[in-house]
């Protein structure tokens, strides 16, 4: 448990907004990237997030990069932390949430 | 000075070496095909061929004759005797790496047995790099559908094997998705065709990636997954990282891969990194 609190670790996951039009793609991409600033800012194990367009159109990378954190539950967090960033973008727009799908994620030992 | 004659004289000596080899190796053809000249040349001589052109006849038969000696006596060992040495070779070669093979596969046993991975959904395999791609050496499953080898190389950047082999630290855990479509959607992502996913005996939930070094090499990639959701956990890389069985693998597969015929290049390949523009977090300022 002491080496896990002192490793960073990466997590990428790919999410997928359904219901969003490829029109708006990109201006999302960038609202959620500011909306995922912000979330992560109650989150002091957090260093570093990752958020852009995907391989295949629709798809967005979204990824943390984490200290002090147990890998079992980056999950989780990487969770709780994207429902928040669409929380705050829906509270701007004044609109309904949005519903993301997170597909694979990828679990990587950066130091 | 003594330095620059002995490279000249290294350089003459591999000279000539190179010179009698490659005579020894073309004589019997040089021979013949020089006997063969001389007949053509005698026969348009025409009605002096028995004449005047008599000791051109002499002289290819003597060509010919020498040729023939020469296929014997220079050039040995003989072409038969070098292609049984060849399949004598073949055969060891290849009995060498079913006893490495082996001696890996007991060594997977072990380790699955140590993480706590031998369940009937789980699989262990063992792969080594060479000419950007990745050859398996060894696979362990309980479940004998899973045993199965249906592939004899991957692509470098291909699925869970490339995640790892590229990844900084050499580790890497990919989470799938259940969903067919969902799973099908992320092996795409992840560089697989749809002919591969489609031939896929394994549809595993979780995998985990750890790339195999020996001294300052990169030699291969160990691959643990699993059919169970959540099953493979940071826990089993850390554990590999620390066993000594994955050392003594590592090991393996850098002999392993030197049997290939062109192993010695197998290491010559850098891992490659995908860049991604991670954004810093400064605390105390939000900005939208």
């Amino acid at each position: 448990m002491t080496a896990l609190s002192t490793r960073t670790f990466e997590l990428v996951t790919t999410v997928t907004f359904h219901d969003l039009p490829l029109a708006i793609f990109e201006s999302f991409v960038h609202r959620l990237a500011g909306a995922v600033r912000e979330a992560v800012s109650d989150y002091p194990a957090v260093e570093a997030f990752l958020v852009e367009p995907g391989q295949t159109a629709g798809d967005i990378n979204y990824g943390l990069r984490f200290k002090a954190v147990d890998p079992a539950f980056a999950d989780d967090m990487a969770n709780e932390i994207l429902e928040k960033a669409v929380e705050i973008i829906a509270e701007s727009d004044g609109g309904d949430l949005l519903e993301a799908e997170r597909e694979e994620s990828v679990l990587t030992l950066a130091r | 000075m003594k330095d620059w004659r002995h490279a000249t004289v290294d350089r003459v000596a591999r000279g000539v070496l190179w010179f009698f080899r490659f005579l020894k190796g073309w004589l019997p053809r040089m021979l013949g095909g020089a006997a063969s000249l001389v007949f053509v040349i005698w026969g348009a001589l025409g009605g002096a061929a028995w004449k005047s052109g008599l000791w051109l006849l002499i002289v290819g038969g003597s060509l010919a004759l020498m040729a023939f000696f020469a296929e014997f006596a220079v050039q040995r060992p003989s072409y038969m005797k070098l292609s049984q040495l060849r399949e004598e070779a073949e055969r060891r070669a290849s009995k060498k790496a079913d006893a490495l093979e082996n001696a890996v596969r007991i060594m997977l046993v072990r380790l699955a047995r140590v993480c706590k991975l031998d369940g009937h959904s789980d699989r262990m395999s063992v792969y080594y790099f060479h000419d950007d791609r990745f050859f398996m050496v060894a696979r362990y499953a309980r479940n004998p559908t899973y045993d199965v080898r249906r592939r004899k190389s991957y692509p470098a950047g291909e699925g869970a094997i490339g995640t790892a082999w590229n990844a900084e630290q050499g580790q890497a855990l990919v989470k799938m998705s259940a969903g067919k479509d969902a799973w099908d959607r992320a092996a795409r992502r992840q560089g697989m065709s749809d002919e591969t996913i489609a031939g896929l005996t394994m549809r595993s939930l979780g995998l985990g990636g750890y790339r195999l070094e020996v001294g300052e090499r990169s030699v291969g990639v160990l691959i643990i997954e699993s059919t169970t959701p959540n099953r493979i956990r940071q826990e089993h890389l850390d554990e590999i990282a620390e066993s000594p069985i994955v050392t003594a693998i590592a090991e393996l597969v850098a002999a392993f891969a030197l049997m290939t015929p062109a192993g010695e290049s197998f290491t010559s390949a850098q891992p490659e990194r995908a860049p991604r523009k991670w954004q810093s977090v400064v605390r105390g300022a939000t900005p939208r």
